[in-house]
């Protein structure tokens, strides 16, 4: 894999955009020029929806036999994502198999993972297991077709597993303690299901 | 503002006054509130009268002796105050939890429409809420901004506003107790600790949800308890 995004660039990377040893709730972090920065890219990746939206469409063209739900631009993370639900998840309740699509704003980088998701009604329960790869056999078709197209559509590498979970000493980022968080956290999203 | 809805006491705070209260009758005896059942050498009678005498005087009804004087009225209440409060500091290990953050504090607003393919939406409440533990070890006074984020329809299952503020205070509940009943002392973490565990009890029925500081721009937060 290239250099540039090999675990220690990325590393370095996300550390111009959350301060050092802060939590969330000092002051001092939003006021931090690492916050300024990530919240300034934000806006701007938010302004410009097109290339976004044309990948929905594709995605929807190109594996049609799927769910394809948005998740909208939130503040919430340095990234975007689209769950695809496989044409044996039978919606609103029971079992929700679905890839799941995310890019990072921060780098032309992207993950995959899938995710199984049992929603009882009733009961108003849900809970979801969520798997990196390898993925099992029948979300597999699904993520090279998704895989393919983020890659044609935004040219960003896939990161493995093992860059993913670096741990990232020193920053704090969402509900997690500092020095909790790791790289899949800082680049995507402190919030899988 | 009110006091506090969420609060924590434990006894263990009211366990140490300072070693130099005294209780002081109107005929000049005196007891300390420290030991005072066990050391004589801490009750200080007008007259001298025998440790026996003394703890007739204490425990008893006006049965007193020899050439101490009679009680002030009243004095039969301190002694009952006193003996409940020794029990208190006996049982100097419970600890009690109070507070209950209603459904309609929380108030979704929708900031994402729904319409279009494949639209989820999304609505967001924001909270203000105080966790106050008054404890000398452990005190804690932290003011919580917290923002409850769901999708409006997750899986074609819709998310009732009724649904999301039910389980957000139930959420709420749960963590402020888990919160308050630990030793952290440190706002930033406390609050921290907070949303993390709101978060992890709301995501066992709405996939998807976060729960975060504020980040949704141009909402009216609510506060808990009320300015």
């Amino acid at each position: 894999m290239d250099e540039l995004f090999s675990a220690g660039a990325l590393v370095e990377l996300v550390r111009r955009y959350y301060p050092r040893g802060l939590y969330g709730d000092d002051p001092q972090y939003r006021e931090s020029k690492e916050y300024q920065r990530l919240r300034d890219l934000h806006r701007k990746i938010q302004e410009d929806d097109a290339t976004w939206q044309r990948f929905l469409q594709r995605v929807r063209e190109q594996i049609p036999e799927c769910t394809v739900y948005d998740m909208p631009g939130l503040p919430y993370d340095p990234s975007r994502r689209v769950r695809v639900y496989l044409p044996d998840s039978p919606l609103p309740t029971g079992e929700h198999k679905a890839v799941v699509a995310i890019t990072s704003i921060l780098a032309p980088v992207h993950i995959l993972h899938a995710s199984h998701e049992k929603v009882d009604l009733d009961e108003e329960l849900a809970t979801s297991q969520t798997w990196f790869p390898p993925f099992p056999p029948e979300f597999q078709p699904y993520e090279a077709k998704l895989d393919a197209l983020v890659r044609d559509s935004f040219g960003s590498v896939r990161l493995p597993n093992d860059v993913l979970f670096t741990p990232v000493q020193d920053l704090q980022i969402g509900n997690y303690a500092l020095g909790e968080g790791t790289l899949i956290h800082y680049l995507f999203t402190d919030n899988i299901w | 503002m009110k006091l506090v809805n969420y609060f924590l006491v434990p006894y263990h705070w009211v366990m140490a006054p300072p070693r130099d209260w005294w209780i002081r009758w109107g005929d000049g005896s005196a007891m300390r509130l420290l030991n005072w059942t066990n050391q004589a050498r801490d009750i200080v009678p007008p007259q001298q009268p025998s440790r026996r005498m003394m703890l007739d005087r204490d425990w008893g009804p006006c049965r007193l002796r020899g050439a101490v004087k009679q009680p002030l009225v009243g004095r039969n209440t301190w002694m009952r105050v006193l003996a409940v409060f020794s029990i208190l500091l006996w049982g100097a290990c419970a600890t009690f939890f109070g507070g209950h953050i209603p459904p309609s504090a929380f108030e979704f607003h929708d900031i994402v429409s729904q319409e279009g393919i494949g639209a989820s939406g999304w609505k967001v409440a924001q909270v203000n809420i105080l966790l106050s533990r008054a404890s000398q070890r452990r005190p804690l006074y932290a003011w919580c901004d917290v923002e409850i984020g769901v999708p409006i329809v997750s899986g074609k299952r819709a998310i009732s506003n009724e649904t999301a503020q039910r389980r957000a205070s139930q959420a709420a509940d749960e963590a402020a107790r888990v919160v308050l009943l630990g030793n952290e002392t440190v706002s930033a973490i406390a609050c921290n600790n907070f949303r993390q565990g709101m978060w992890r009890l709301l995501e066992m029925s709405i996939s998807g949800v976060r729960v975060t500081k504020f980040q949704t721009p141009d909402i009216e937060p609510k506060s808990f308890p009320d300015d």
